[in-house]
């Protein structure tokens, strides 16, 4: 097997909640809380999760927007959780994300032009104006916009158009991996098989690898080779597509698919929801043992007392929790 | 797509060639921007505009309403209106560029720095700013009087110092809330320096209140410059500035009423000017608005 181009080991990013100014004891967010997982070249994979269970901050972190409280992050075969200033600068050359709103992540003052011609700028890849114009021209050709919208401002453009001008931007200085942080869910459903296509195009024809979060599962599962399943900081399942649609193992990851509604209404009458009761605990005071028993159907007091490990159930499916298939029991 | 967008597609558009094609089909900003100069070029000649000196009195004259030889009549000294508001253009032009060039360049920098910094920096540079604001700005004009002297400049830099305070705080508020948007944390994914972020991402976008503030600074400092002469502290008799003289009409009021009109009309002919030059400015700068 080759490198991946991303290998994450044990990543942690935790927040301080300050408590006062004279009280300096501190809480701490535990946002990302010991996530592993790598990514080999030309590979998409997906991360899915209910809101406030850190897929966005782990994407941010990533990016390196964050400085991780502990754990690696090799990109390309460089360690980049560590580096700061002008080597960190550099290292953004191998990584590049596309963000969710594209109304907000394009600064309203600058044309087509002046937001993709940044990146190339910032790293110094084009400095001729003429072939800087031609560079921009292809990669807006690449994205399916017409170059001749080269002069005109994000007000300008729908929210799909936009979308395809921050792929461009991101594209721009050739990055080997794109962090798609939840980049459709703003869109239009008419628009957004229109850029999942375009990401999936992109794909083929550069060899790029994509971190794509969403919520959507349909969306994730079109697009992704291998997904992963985030609950309260942590990965509680990864497997390929098919295996984690047709066989999933994790009680959290039955209970997700379990909520995706069926197009076919007597299916969908049939269709047997596994309902989660409470809410998501604080991250500051994360449960113990297995984060998930406080909500699982299944739990039993080993959940409580002792964390699980990951387990190998073969092709790379892992899923972090006591019981395999058969085991589970009702509480 | 018509013929002129084309050319403007080919020829290439940034924020600044796009507001200044803008602001020129802006028929009210132009003509604001054409009195301006207009009325800073005859501050500046004038000596040359007038047969009279600004000081001159003519005590067997007295106060005459305008004719032909006075046209803006005489004060109650018998000195000319006319050559009087042409000088005191001077001052209080002088004092309302002065004020503003302080208030926006060290109110702007010091604002972006204070809200990009953010944490203990920012925390510690808004303290400072409190306990500038907390001075008495009487007070602070009459210590700088007795340290240095009565001096004309020393008013520019007491009122410029003042006016910053504030436009520092406007500007850090818009910063601190630009900072947080998702272009800026675009750019520092992508690696684009601090101090490009500043300048390309984040100034641009605060200039709509900076420029809105700074058309409500120039006709404060103007008042304030009268109200300081006023005091006795800042533009001496028989120099004039337009606060003066409008301060002097006031009392003549009932008897010489010309000697409050003249200085009001010019006064109110260039706040209006600079209030619709502002508004163009701030349409111009902005791409969303309309200007086709």
């Amino acid at each position: 097997m080759t490198q991946p181009v991303m290998k994450v080991d044990q990543l942690r990013m935790h927040f301080p909640l300050q408590q006062g100014l004279l009280d300096r004891s501190r809480n701490w967010i535990r946002a990302v809380d010991g996530v592993s997982f790598s990514i080999a070249y030309g590979e998409t994979l997906g991360l899915v999760g209910e809101s406030g269970c850190g897929k966005s901050t782990l994407g941010r972190t990533l990016i390196r927007l964050y400085r991780p409280t502990s754990g690696q992050i090799e990109i390309c075969g460089q360690e980049v959780s560590a580096l700061e200033g002008e080597p960190l600068r550099k290292a953004r050359i191998n990584f590049q994300m596309i963000f969710q709103d594209p109304y907000a992540s394009l600064n309203p003052r600058m044309t087509v032009f002046d937001s993709i011609a940044e990146p190339l700028r910032t790293h110094g890849l084009e400095t001729d104006k003429q072939s800087l114009t031609l560079h921009i021209e292809s990669l807006m050709n690449k994205v399916g916009l017409s170059p001749r919208f080269i002069r005109k401002y994000p007000h300008e453009f729908s929210g799909g158009q936009r979308q395809r001008v921050a792929i461009a931007r991101a594209l721009a200085i050739n990055p080997k991996v794109i962090i798609c942080d939840e980049p459709i869910s703003a869109l239009d459903v008419s628009i957004q098989a229109q850029i999942l296509n375009l990401l999936v195009t992109l794909q083929k024809e550069l060899g790029l690898s994509y971190l794509f979060i969403a919520h959507d599962l349909a969306a994730v599962r079109y697009i992704s080779t291998r997904i992963a399943v985030m609950y309260l900081g942590r990965i509680v399942e990864i497997a390929s597509k098919e295996d984690l649609f047709s066989n999933p193992s994790h009680p959290y990851t039955q209970a997700l698919l379990s909520a995706v509604p069926i197009a076919d209404p007597i299916k969908e009458r049939a269709r047997k929801r596994i309902l989660l009761s409470g809410e998501l605990p604080s991250p500051s005071h994360p449960p113990s043992g297995c984060a998930f028993h406080t909500r699982c159907p299944y739990a039993q007091p080993r959940c409580v007392a002792e964390t699980p490990v990951a387990r190998d159930l073969g092709d790379g499916h892992l899923s972090v929790c006591h019981f395999g298939k058969g085991e589970f029991l009702p509480r | 797509m018509n013929n002129n967008e084309a050319l403007a597609n080919e020829m290439g558009r940034s924020l600044w060639q796009d507001a200044l094609q803008r602001i020129r089909k802006n028929k009210v900003a132009m003509a604001s921007f054409w009195y301006l100069l207009f009325q800073g070029t005859v501050a500046i000649l004038a000596p040359f505009l007038t047969r009279f000196g600004y000081e001159t009195t003519d005590l067997l004259l007295g106060a005459t309403a305008p004719d032909w030889v006075h046209l803006f009549g005489t004060d109650d000294l018998g000195r000319d209106m006319f050559t009087r508001v042409l000088y005191g253009a001077r001052v209080s032009l002088m004092v309302g560029i002065l004020a503003t060039l302080v208030s926006v360049g060290i109110g702007v920098t010091y604002g972006a720095v204070s809200g990009y910094t953010g944490g203990r920096v920012d925390a510690l540079m808004m303290r400072g700013l409190e306990i500038l604001y907390a001075m008495p700005f009487t007070f602070f004009v009459i210590i700088l009087m007795v340290l240095f002297g009565r001096n004309i400049y020393l008013m520019f830099i007491a009122l410029g110092a003042v006016q910053w305070l504030t436009m520092a705080r406007i500007v850090r508020g818009q910063v601190v809330s630009l900072k947080t948007m998702e272009y800026v944390t675009a750019a520092r994914a992508m690696g684009v320096r601090n101090h490009a972020i500043i300048f390309r991402h984040i100034l641009p976008n605060v200039i709509s209140p900076v420029i809105i503030y700074t058309t409500l600074t120039i006709p404060g400092v103007i008042l304030e410059e009268a109200f300081l002469s006023f005091l006795g502290l800042g533009v001496q008799e028989p120099m004039s500035s337009w606060g003066t003289l409008i301060a002097d009409g006031v009392t003549a009021l009932e008897t010489y009423p010309w000697m409050i009109v003249y200085p009001c009309i010019t006064l109110m002919l260039t706040l209006v000017a600079l209030n619709f030059l502002g508004d163009g400015l701030r349409e111009a700068l902005d791409p969303k608005s309309n200007w086709e």
